[in-house]
């Protein structure tokens, strides 16, 4: 729904870095650069950023 | 040998530090010390008077309670609590910024964390408080990412005649020619992933760690300082350390 605050394996706080994440790849910035500037490291936590669905949008149509 | 500390370096707030003659079971008491034992702040209990947006109660106070709370370890003892109110209309995102603390130190480390979105004239109002408690009890409480590795030393043996097939192998590059040898140019950035030994049609590659070396790994996650976690969690050790020793002698008393 919205990006997971911590990541899943190790705890580290990402969802600080979502937005920023997803401007740069919007800009079409390759995912592996991104997450490299950004501080991403470990793998579990690149998952956690580039696995990403925001549903939030289209659950909300469904409530007045 | 004598213990030797040195700092590799800091990327944000990710530090490396080399640390020599110590073994394993000691780091990783202190790594799992930090862990487990040392105290900072997370939310904990919650009291939702509003909530119209799309997510569950229950899906919320899970997001609340995983923001990592700026952690002011002098003057918070652990059981303690801070009062936090989170109150906000749509439309809109609301961020981990709108979160007011009635102690102007403690805070969100990270104010843009987005939380809920709303829409129109949807409504959030929730009451928190922040209790100070150990990683012992959840995740959520403990107040840095640490983690080690003993130094890898990579190095040809005999029968190596310098074809480069490990160098050009390497995923990190961190091998080089040195007097007719393959050593590790830069020990601190390789991954131990065998790519190197694997090219070798020779079999002259050796992968060894070197004993007694290791690579610490140190990411404060609430806010404190690396020197602060590292101090408070040998605190613990040996205060642990100190109740058994009590113990004992009581079992020799007896």
């Amino acid at each position: 729904m919205l990006i997971p605050i911590r990541c899943f394996s190790c705890g580290k706080q990402l969802a600080g870095l979502y937005e920023q994440f997803k401007q740069r790849i919007e800009k079409g910035e390759k995912p592996e650069k991104a997450l490299d500037e950004l501080g991403v490291k470990r793998y579990c936590c690149r998952r956690m950023l580039f696995t990403q669905a925001d549903l939030i949008d289209e659950i909300m149509q469904y409530k007045s | 040998m004598a213990l030797r500390i040195k700092k590799i370096d800091e990327k944000g707030n990710v530090s490396r530090y080399l640390i020599k003659g110590i073994t394993t079971p000691l780091l990783n008491a202190i790594r799992r010390s930090v862990i487990q034992h040392v105290p900072c702040l997370a939310i904990d209990k919650i009291t939702i008077y509003e909530n119209d947006s799309v997510m569950f109660d229950e899906f919320l106070g899970h997001r609340l309670a995983m923001l990592p709370v700026k952690t002011d370890a002098k003057s918070y003892k652990k059981g303690d609590r801070v009062k936090m109110v989170l109150q906000k209309e749509g439309p809109g995102m609301v961020y981990s910024k709108d979160i007011k603390c009635t102690d102007p130190k403690i805070e969100i480390v990270d104010k843009k964390i987005p939380i809920v979105k709303l829409k129109k004239d949807q409504k959030l109002k929730i009451e928190m408080q922040a209790i100070m408690q150990s990683g012992k009890e959840h995740s959520k409480w403990q107040p840095a990412i640490i983690s080690y590795q003993e130094l890898p030393n990579v190095y040809s043996e005999k029968n190596c005649n310098q074809c480069r097939e490990c160098i050009d192998a390497c995923p990190k590059s961190v091998l080089e020619i040195k007097a007719k040898k393959v050593v590790l140019k830069e020990p601190f950035e390789c991954i131990l992933c065998g790519a190197c030994r694997d090219a070798c049609e020779r079999d002259a590659l050796a992968i060894d760690v070197e004993k007694g070396s290791f690579l610490l790994y140190i990411e404060p996650v609430a806010g404190m300082p690396v020197n602060e976690v590292i101090n408070m969690a040998i605190a613990e050790l040996q205060d642990k350390n100190k109740q058994f020793a009590k113990l004992l002698q009581k079992v020799k008393g007896g």
